[in-house]
């Protein structure tokens, strides 16, 4: 009954092809067959959303194969349709779109407009079929599309020798990632015969330290894709990229697909403690690190990219929380909860992406010290985006505060529960709750507010890129409260039927819970820090640095953490290293023992050879001497044409042959 | 008597090159590219047959395992016949091999060099490569094994690059060392086959030999088998080529004129995984039950330290070269496995290395053709001025690490499914880590090439390069294309393969 969903994949595959044989002459070099396909992909999303929250009681998962397909062996592709991935899709077609049609406006001036829709389309299409795939073997195949397709979207402008560096580094860390998660695939597929995602899920990893090791191997692969700490490093260098490409890598696709890989092996990572502590653990921290890194960039995308990683660390830790309290039977709202902030964030980190690119497009630069000032000559980029960092720092009623505030609880729960070592990461939600929102106004402020600092000429984006801005904004306040409408976002994604409530209920616990006012407290703590520093300069951001811990410490942050530079250090030092070794073996060694055995035939030979001449030739000289006409002769075979070389040594195997024959048959 | 399809693959490269030669330099291209052509047509109706439901039969051996089945009788009081077949081993490779003859020969459309004996050696290479695949005699398989040396040979030294010399004598005492170690082998088998024999008598027929070990895996004793198993092991290992017998490789191919190096690597190195799959499994399934682990420490040490090579080199053609190396030891890892999934895997892997490295080898001759080096730092920017050609190489590469969705993916994949299965029943499932190594390095290796090469600046001196010439592009698409189209649609190459894997797993009875 969900044939028709195919299309939602197919749709930016055949576009795909279309824009690579036609685009170029096509208007825009191949933005209408993008635009079509998208736009076909989000309606049927939408008809198939729809469809699915009609089928089953709200919450309660539907899931349906359908399209079979042969492929090698026992495996078998089809699409796995159910609340998660029919909301995924709605998700992903929709912004893919949004972004598509921003692309008019910022794109409009490249040159290599058909390459770029090319590989836009063949990325969302990598999103599309990630999120539906219904076994981990095809999962893996879109997954490392969009791999790919990062790789050259990040390199898209590659004679920058930054962006070829940053296409590179993005595509080998993700590929550490997907390495382990291919093993844990295949640790899979060994122990249980099956790709199946909804067997795997019904059947679990039967006992044994594979429990373990499985979910930790699938996490690999989210961490690197998700660019979660240590593997976070592509992340920020992928800035390189058209902005809108950072959008599209941010917002609704690769980041998203590492916690979409989590959440699809949910069942998996519940049943390991060991798994959701290091979930968790790695989530927590990612969380806070990141939002670290963000208070010292003055590159306006890289504000936003260590804000990524950040946020979509929250998403982690609310899925390790809620894996952590299943595997020890309590229920839990974390699933919903993380599922929730990857809606509201895929919007509202659209839109801050799609505003940082029309400021970036207005003024010439990323660096927002040249920038300040902009909000009476670009209102509506200022507005929207004033939207977008206020939904990013959690403030009601915007989107992010109802599914932040749902994790940190559900992280609080979890350290009720644990003890002391969950409070703690609660602790840190929380302090990164208040930089989230400090680095999120600090970057407002320094661009919009006060007087431009750059000798720049700012002027409104075009029509076709601020109706988007305005789309994504009121999608950015609303979203959230969506959610609230149908009494939760429970009764949209959940995991194992916890109980829902109303939205009154649901609004009552929100704003009775002293958690709520923590978290609040500290995101308007931040907001008015941001204020204070950088819009009324009462305190000076230098008073800080002056002091040696201040200086040490932004040295460390802009450095991060120096983890870049041991990664290249290793890379450089360790891997070339081994190869050059390497290379010096095989030439000299194992080519040395080659040449040297050869040097020693050609030395014996040389030596029978003077045995030969000296000896018994010397004893035949005389009659050589008679016969000196045919040596002649013979020398004049060796005239260097092959016909008489192929000749001859066609002859001569015939002969070896011939004696080998008579030598075995012990004669005719 | 049925139609001789097999012996026609022999005859029809054989009378081409004698034309090719023979009609001098102003037709050559035009006689070989036929011949060839015919060829390719034949060996696409071989494979045909394989189709579900297909329309096309061939006469089968007694056994029912061989098809398209000859049998003449040569020396009899010898045991020599001329016997000739193909099974899902043999017929993909037999396949690949009149589709690289021909692209070979489209892609040196312009060679002025003694044109006629190029082409003309071309068609006997792959004639001998041919019959090697489709002998089912040990007598005739050595003859063809031979007889692929001497063309080249002649290939490398004649229109070789200036260190030709050097690299072509190597390249023939060296591979011929591996020959004489096997053709012991081959003695050992034959004088002991009275044994077994229904009539006593001695034969070179392989078919015996394969139904021998069928019906009792210990049809020879272990202690023959053990050293048969390594001579052969050596003469396989040497063509395939695996580390530390490899060396003769990279200079061969850094010498050979790119046609040369297409069916070298492309077609030459299978001739070893042929002979691992068809005679040291096939034959001696006992001791490769023993010696499982010596296939998976050269197939795991060749993929991760040819790997490491190629980070550290500079020529375009060294690093395929090296890379051939690398990927072919997933050939002897899959074979080690004892899987099914690793065996259809390793055989697969040679079909699908055959036509990545064509591309790949094709393409280092193609750079060279445009700007005069193939030295890696030397070029820098090329996507701009040769769009054909950084498409063709992105593709080329991402093929070969093993993105899925192109045809290296799948036989990479199913590899490493043989492999985990088999160290998990030894309980060293972690041991996975160290061929996936392999895979990381490599992607490093074509990351770092392709930056260098295709993106950054385009440098000054390159400006006024060219895209590939037209008959350099039609071989490159066509295989391009294919790598996309087995990368999505495996199925049908792998259903030819999988009887054969499953039979071999039957006989070896798994990890």
């Amino acid at each position: 009954m969900f044939e028709y969903a195919l299309l939602i994949v197919a749709a930016p595959l055949v576009a795909f092809l279309l824009i690579i044989i036609f685009g170029r002459w096509t208007w825009q070099g191949g933005a209408a067959i993008a635009i079509a396909a998208l736009a076909t992909s989000f309606i049927v999303s939408v008809i198939l959303f729809a469809q699915v929250l009609g089928l089953g009681a709200l919450g309660e998962p539907v899931s349906e194969e359908v399209f079979q397909y042969n492929w090698v062996g026992p495996v078998e592709f089809g699409l796995l349709i159910d609340n998660i991935s029919s909301l995924m899709m709605v998700l992903v077609s929709f912004l893919c779109l949004v972004i598509g049609i921003y692309s008019l406006g910022y794109m409009a001036e490249d040159k290599s407009k058909t390459r770029y829709y090319a590989e836009f389309v063949l990325f969302t299409a990598g999103m599309l079929g990630t999120v539906s795939a219904n076994n981990f073997l095809q999962f893996l195949i879109f997954w490392e599309t969009m791999g790919l397709c990062s790789y050259l979207l990040i390199g898209f402008w590659y004679e920058k020798s930054e962006a070829a560096s940053a296409a590179k580094k993005a595509f080998m860390v993700t590929r550490v990632g997907d390495m382990l998660l291919l093993i844990g695939i295949m640790a899979i597929f060994a122990s249980l015969g099956t790709f199946n995602i909804l067997e795997i899920q019904a059947r679990g990893i039967p006992a044994g330290a594979l429990v373990h090791v499985v979910p930790l191997l699938l996490f690999a692969g989210a961490v690197g894709k998700s660019a979660q700490f240590p593997l976070h490093i592509w992340l920020p260098d992928a800035m390189e990229g058209p902005t809108t490409v950072s959008a599209l890598i941010h917002a609704a696709t690769m980041v998203k697909a590492g916690v979409f890989l989590v959440a699809r092996s949910f069942p998996l990572v519940a049943a390991s403690d060991i798994a959701s502590i290091t979930v968790i653990c790695i989530g927590g921290f990612t969380a806070i690190f990141a939002a670290s890194m963000a208070l010292v960039a003055f590159d306006i995308k890289r504000v936003l990219a260590y804000s990524t990683i950040s946020q979509i660390g929250y998403m982690i830790l609310g899925l390790g929380a809620a894996a952590l309290l299943f595997e020890a039977g309590h229920a839990s709202h974390g699933f919903t909860a993380s599922m929730y902030h990857l809606m509201n964030h895929a919007f509202f980190k659209a839109l801050l992406f799609l505003a940082a690119g029309s400021v970036i497009h207005a003024v010439g630069s990323n660096d927002m010290r040249v920038m300040g000032g902009l909000h009476s000559k670009m209102k509506i980029t200022s507005i929207t985006m004033l939207f977008g960092a206020l939904a990013l720092s959690g403030i009601p009623p915007f989107s992010g505060f109802w599914s932040k505030d749902a994790i940190l609880h559900e992280v609080f729960v979890a350290g009720e529960t644990y003890g002391a070592i969950f409070t703690f990461i609660w602790v840190a939600g929380v302090i990164t709750a208040f930089l989230t929102a400090f680095y999120a106004f600090r970057l407002w402020f320094m661009t919009f507010a006060g007087k431009t600092r750059g000798d720049i000429h700012p002027h409104e984006s075009p029509r076709v890129m601020t109706y988007p801005l305005i789309a994504l904004a009121i999608f950015a306040l609303i979203s959230g409260m969506l959610a609230l409408v149908i009494g939760g976002f429970g009764h949209l994604i959940t995991y194992g039927g916890t109980v829902h409530e109303g939205t009154m209920e649901l609004l009552t616990e929100i704003f009775t819970s002293p958690l709520t006012y923590i978290t609040l407290f500290a995101a308007v703590a931040g907001i008015g820090l941001a204020y204070v520093v950088y819009y009324k300069q009462r305190v000076s951001s230098e008073v800080f640095v002056s002091t040696s811990a201040g200086r040490g410490m932004q040295k460390l942050l802009q450095n991060r953490y120096y983890l870049d530079a041991a990664y290249r250090g290793f890379a450089l030092h360790v891997g070339t290293g081994i190869a050059r070794a390497a290379d010096w073996f095989d030439r000299n060694v194992i080519d040395g023992v080659v040449n040297g055995s050869a040097k020693v035939g050609l030395l014996l030979a040389r030596g029978s050879d003077a045995v030969d001449r000296k000896g018994v030739d010397g004893a035949v000289d005389g009659i050589a001497y008679v016969i000196t006409g045919s040596s002649n002769r013979a020398r004049a075979r060796q005239t260097g044409q092959i016909q008489v070389y192929l000749a001859a040594m066609v002859m001569g195997m015939f002969a070896v042959a011939l004696i080998m024959l008579i030598y075995l048959s012990g004669g005719w | 008597m049925q139609f001789p399809i097999l012996s026609l693959l022999l005859i029809v490269p054989l009378i081409g090159t004698v034309l090719t030669i023979a009609g001098g330099k102003r037709y050559a291209k035009w006689v070989s590219v036929i011949f060839a052509l015919i060829s390719l047509v034949l060996s696409s109706i071989l494979v045909l047959h394989f189709l579900p439901d297909s329309f096309i039969a061939f006469g089968y051996d007694s056994t029912g395992r061989f098809f398209a089945f000859e049998m003449y009788s040569w020396a009899p009081r010898l045991g020599l016949n001329y016997i000739v077949g193909v099974d899902g081993l043999s017929a993909p490779l037999v396949f690949l091999t009149q589709l690289l003859v021909l692209m070979g020969l489209i892609y040196s459309w312009k060679k002025e060099e003694r044109p006629h004996q190029f082409f003309g050696l071309i068609l006997l290479i792959g004639m001998a490569i041919t019959g090697v695949f489709i002998s089912l005699d040990f007598f005739l398989f050595f003859i063809f094994w031979e007889l692929v040396l001497i063309p080249m040979y002649f290939f490398i030294a004649i229109w070789g690059g200036p260190n030709r010399h050097y690299a072509s004598i190597k390249f023939l005492v060296y591979t011929h060392v591996g020959s004489v170690v096997m053709l012991l082998g081959i003695f050992a088998l034959y004088l002991s086959s009275g044994d077994f024999t229904a009539d006593g008598a001695r034969t070179f027929n392989m078919i015996l030999y394969l139904e021998a070990a069928q019906t009792d895996p210990l049809f020879l004793q272990m202690s023959l088998q053990i050293p048969l198993f390594i001579a052969f092991l050596f003469g396989f290992g040497v063509k395939m080529p695996m580390v530390p017998f490899h060396t003769w490789l990279p200079d061969a191919h850094v010498e050979a004129p790119t046609a040369g190096s297409v069916i070298l690597a492309g077609l030459l190195l299978k001739m070893g995984g042929y002979g691992i799959f068809r005679i040291s499994l096939g034959i001696l399934p006992e001791a490769t039950k023993e010696l499982w682990w010596l296939l998976a420490v050269f197939g795991i040490v060749s993929i991760v330290y040819a790997a490491f090579i190629c980070l550290a080199q500079t020529d375009l053609k060294r690093l395929v070269a090296y890379s051939s190396i690398s990927h072919m030891g997933f050939v002897l890892l899959g074979a080690a496995t004892m899987t099914e999934a690793g065996i259809a895997g390793g055989i697969f892997q040679m079909f699908n290395h055959g036509l990545i490295t064509a591309v790949l080898f094709m393409l280092a001759g193609s750079v060279k053709h445009a700007t005069g080096t193939r030295e890696i730092p030397r070029l820098s920017g090329l996507a701009k001025v040769m769009p054909k050609f950084s498409l063709i190489l992105i593709i080329g590469f991402f093929a070969s690490m093993g993105m899925p969705g192109l045809n290296g993916f799948v036989s990479e994949f199913l590899v490493f499914l043989g492999t985990y299965k088999m160290f998990n029943a030894i309980e060293m499932g972690k041991l996975i880590i160290i061929p996936l190594l392999g895979i990381i390095v490599t992607a490093a290796y074509y990351l770092w090439t392709l930056h260098k090469v295709t993106l950054g600046e385009l440098k000054e001196s390159l400006k006024n390069v060219v895209d590939i010439p037209r008959h350099e592009v039609i071989p490159l698409a066509i295989l391009t294309f294919m790598i996309i189209l087995f990368g999505l649609y495996p199925t049908p190459v792998v259903g030819v393969i999988w009887p054969h894997a499953q039979g071999l797993t039957g006989l070896l009875g798994g990890p």
